[in-house]
């Protein structure tokens, strides 16, 4: 099980003995990744998110907490997490924004972040962020329903039709890559591409691009993330599901927009632009000289920079381009989307079948 | 047949405002939505009535030009001008050309600056907020202009019977030809940055037909009936304060019948206007006559003798007219203003009615309401 | 067209109608007062017989005792909605009781833009627009909040001292003798 192999290997550099049990393996690792990569990383992006559309807008973006501004981050998680409740509680919608976190959550522990750091990998690792996905909508759709204003319908009946209609393209987008590896384990797909962007899926033939950009755009629409936010951001509506939050809960809705966001990027990223590879045969001499957290350390920093550039190109379209309508963007999905990828899985399979003919 | 027959459901009720960030102003839609179309829409106003019209009343003539600026507090210019307008014809009072110029130059400025706020609120209800900072920090350089001359960013307060309150500020014609210039790229910018973007297009396409039949029954006015194919401008068909001598082109739609007036109509037309306003900006600036500014002296009191007026001014919404009463005394006994926004308000219902519910800001907001103008 | 073969083809049209031709302000225009209760027969016929199928704007004031009620009409291209003629038709009711409600009749069916200057002025002047069946169209609440009394853009209108509650100080300072 070398997915614990490494935690119990941190926690015996703090002196203590060896822990074997998986019971207490799993959430150490479960947190361990939840604070240390996924809360730093949203503080990264916000940050720069919040400095590049000030850029584009002519304008300065956060300047004062910090040095340029770089602790805005911090200050604002710590604002927020004072916030007070100021409505009565309602139990159905803490029960759905429950169901909407948990399974917003329970991706961590499929998130490919490193060769040595899968904790677990299976055949099925890759559709689980793709059904979490889907019950996050669904989730997201009744905690719209049960906040019983306009708002909360109108804003959880988009963002389920949103999602549904960007889940097969994303779908039969990542058949495709699992075609031409041949598993859909993360080790797997990860182990035929290279560290140079030629021997990467995305360009390894043009069917396999295709599918990137499908995969692409239909991951947005499927996470309502910019510039496909109609179903979230609509302002007839105030907003749609996340007007009636505040404070704390709506703290954890905001995280979950953003980790849904970073988890496309590092699933696009691990599926079809080379994952966590390294040049120069680093990974091998690392492994042999058994710096096993340098290299778990330099692979997580090569992930991170290209599910960055990806965050920030995604950042930049959306702050430039008009929101589309909603249904507009389901309609797009449907019939562009759609035909595209089952184009793209049918090239692909055709010169999958092919290498195994000849 | 609508999905009421298959599926039984009912229709639900939206009450959107007075204040919500997708309507222009303070007004309340009380609106009937089968899913996400809107069935019926009534609108009601009066949430910013002032009593402005029993203000004008109650003080005397030199105060009705502060009043009047506040009428629509996005041009302030307009309102004044008609005002202004009125009181000379009454008491036969002549401007200098110096005085009438300016006044072109600062209802330009005001054109510019209102169409761009409307640029900003079409931007926002599409969703591009890059828009919205472009064109604001663009407007920022026309507001320090009217503060530079008459001290004021928005209520400027400045033009009186007989001309204008003070000698126009040195540097002002100059910065006024720079802008003219600035502006002449920026309208190019703002072309390629929305006009054929295919988002954009898709969004305001075909979403609030103001057909020109309608158009001519409803009374709407300004660039909305000229986005219909109507080329009626105040400015050349009752020119006043030196407009006959200005030589621009009012931009109207040319429609050949294919689409009329939705709001990708609207939101092109007033680029174009305010392409014509720099021309026009460029024109009068060159040619600024010396002289006296005001053929009064500040500070008199301005003895109106009884009479009546009625002056049409071309605002950056439409048709503005002011209807002057006097009486002989020092207080006004009427003053009635006709506000284009009224008949754009009397459009909102069936413009809204078989549409989106997601298209209500992008309709509101590419009718270019003012609704403090029209409650008064 | 000609304005005095209009007034006289209206003359003809509608005898008595027509009180008096006026010139209105520096432009000249021509201005008609017209007999109160002939309102709408003469609306019919400037619309239909003289193509002024335009009311740019209706406004009300008060003149002494009596409310004067000003139509400003225009002909308009159907092609290119330019505007042609324009023809000012005044009427003059008189307020027989200063604080009721006066009756004029309604032009909305000939003018559809009439609407919202009825609804205004039949609320801030007290004017109950009648229309075509004898029904009464009475406003409250557009401008005023529900429940105000007076016509506040009357002559006569005095302040009240409080509503719902909130003072109105402009009445506390007036009934103090202080400036209007």
């Amino acid at each position: 099980m070398n997915a614990f192999l490494w935690v119990s290997s941190w926690l015996e550099g703090f002196g203590l003995e060896q822990v074997e049990s998986i019971w207490i393996l799993a959430p150490l690792g479960l947190i361990f990744i939840f604070l240390f990569i996924i809360v730093p990383s949203s503080m990264i992006v916000a940050y720069l998110d919040r400095k590049v559309t000030a850029d584009f807008q002519a304008r300065v973006g956060p300047n004062r907490a910090g040095p340029a501004g770089v602790f805005q981050s911090w200050a604002d998680f710590f604002k927020l997490l004072q916030k007070d409740r100021n409505s009565e509680v309602s139990w159905s919608e803490e029960l759905w924004l429950a169901i909407h976190t948990m399974a917003l959550y329970s991706t961590v522990a499929v998130l490919p972040l490193g060769s040595l750091m899968l904790l677990v990998d299976t055949d099925m690792s890759v559709f689980l962020p793709f059904w979490a996905a889907l019950v996050v909508a669904l989730g997201t759709m009744l905690l719209g329903l049960s906040q019983k204003t306009v708002a909360g319908w109108y804003g959880g009946i988009r963002v389920a039709t949103q999602a549904i209609s960007g889940a097969f393209p994303a779908l039969v987008a990542m058949i495709c890559v699992g075609l031409r590896a041949g598993s859909f384990r993360w080790s797997g797909l990860v182990a035929i591409q290279g560290a140079a962007p030629l021997s990467w899926t995305a360009f390894s033939n043009p069917f396999q691009f295709i599918a990137l950009i499908v995969f692409l755009v239909s991951g947005l629409v499927l996470l309502a993330i910019p510039p496909m936010d109609a179903a979230l951001s609509s302002p007839d509506v105030s907003g749609g599901v996340a007007a009636h939050l505040s404070g704390r809960r709506l703290v954890l809705f905001k995280m979950g927009r953003f980790y849904s966001f970073y988890l496309w990027a590092v699933i696009a990223s691990v599926l079809f632009l080379g994952g966590w590879k390294l040049p120069f045969e680093i990974s091998e001499n690392l492994l042999e000289q058994g710096k096993i957290q340098l290299l778990h350390f330099l692979e997580l920093c090569c992930l991170m920079t290209k599910s960055l550039i990806l965050i920030l190109l995604v950042i930049w379209g959306a702050r430039v381009n008009p929101r589309t309508r909603v249904d507009q963007i389901t309609d797009f999905a449907w019939t562009v989307l759609s035909p595209f990828a089952l184009f793209a899985l049918i090239g692909a399979s055709l010169v999958a079948g092919w290498g195994v003919l000849s | 047949m609508s999905s009421r027959e298959i599926l039984k459901t009912e229709l639900a009720k939206l009450a959107l405002g007075p204040f919500d960030s997708a309507l222009p102003g303070p007004l309340r839609l009380q609106m009937e939505l089968d899913g996400e179309v809107i069935v019926s829409a009534k609108v009601e106003t009066g949430f910013i009535h002032r009593g402005l019209e029993k203000a004008f009343e109650r003080q005397r003539w030199i105060a009705s030009i502060s009043y009047a600026d506040r009428l629509d507090p996005d041009g302030p210019i307009f309102g004044e001008l008609a005002l202004c307008l009125a009181v000379e014809e009454i008491a036969q009072l002549t401007v200098p050309p110096r005085a009438e110029q300016v006044r072109v130059l600062l209802s330009e400025l005001g054109r510019i600056s209102c169409h761009m706020e409307y640029l900003v609120r079409v931007a926002r209800a599409v969703g591009s907020d890059t828009m919205i900072h472009y064109v604001l920090r663009d407007r920022e350089k026309i507001l320090d202009l009217f503060e530079l001359t008459t001290g004021a960013r928005y209520s400027i307060n400045f033009l009186r019977f007989g001309g204008i309150q003070a000698d126009i500020t040195e540097g002002f014609i100059e910065r006024i030809l720079e802008l003219s210039e600035l502006f002449r790229i920026r309208v190019k910018e703002y072309n390629d940055l929305f006009t054929y973007n295919h988002a954009f297009i898709q969004r305001t396409q075909g979403v609030g037909t103001l057909s020109s039949k309608r158009v001519r029954e409803l009374g709407v006015t300004g660039p909305n009936a000229r986005a219909a194919g109507f080329s009626a401008d105040i400015r050349k068909i009752h020119p006043y304060s030196g407009y006959d001598k200005i030589d621009f082109e009012v931009p109207v739609a040319d429609l050949r019948g294919l689409r009329s007036g939705d709001a990708n109509d609207r939101f092109l037309l007033r680029l174009r206007e305010i392409a014509v306003s720099t021309e026009i900006l460029r024109q009068v600036a060159e040619n600024i006559s010396d002289g006296a500014f005001c053929s009064r002296k500040q500070g008199q009191e301005i003895k109106v003798p009884a009479g009546e007026a009625y002056v049409r001014v071309e605002s950056a919404r439409g048709l503005l007219g002011c209807h002057v009463a006097a009486d002989g005394g020092p207080m006004p006994a009427r003053i009635q203003f006709r506000t284009p926004s009224h008949a754009h308000l009397a459009a909102i219902p069936e413009l809204l009615s078989g549409t989106r519910l997601e298209d209500l800001p992008v309709v509101l907001s590419s009718l270019g309401l003012g609704v403090a103008e029209a409650d008064r | 067209m000609d304005k005095s073969k209009l007034i006289s083809k209206l003359e003809a049209g509608f005898p008595g109608a027509v009180l008096q031709v006026q010139r209105f302000g520096k432009t000249e225009t021509q201005c008609l007062w017209i007999e109160g209760k002939r309102i709408r027969e003469v609306a019919r016929g400037l619309k239909e017989d003289f193509g002024f199928n335009i009311l740019e704007n209706l406004s009300v004031m008060q003149i002494d005792d009596a409310l004067v009620l000003t139509y400003f009409l225009r002909t308009s291209d159907p092609e290119t909605g330019n505007y042609g003629e324009c023809l000012i038709v005044r009427l003059s009711a008189h307020l027989k009781k200063p604080n009721h409600a006066l009756e004029v009749a309604s032009i909305v069916d000939f003018w559809a833009t009439a609407l919202p200057f009825e609804m205004e002025a039949g609320e801030l002047f007290g004017i109950h627009f009648v229309l075509e069946g004898g029904t009464k169209r009475i406003v409250t609440g557009l401008r005023l909040p529900v429940g105000w009394r007076g016509y506040p853009l009357r002559k006569n209108y005095v302040f009240p001292e409080s509503f719902s509650g909130v003072r109105h100080e402009r009445a506390w300072i007036e009934k103090a003798g202080g400036k209007k």
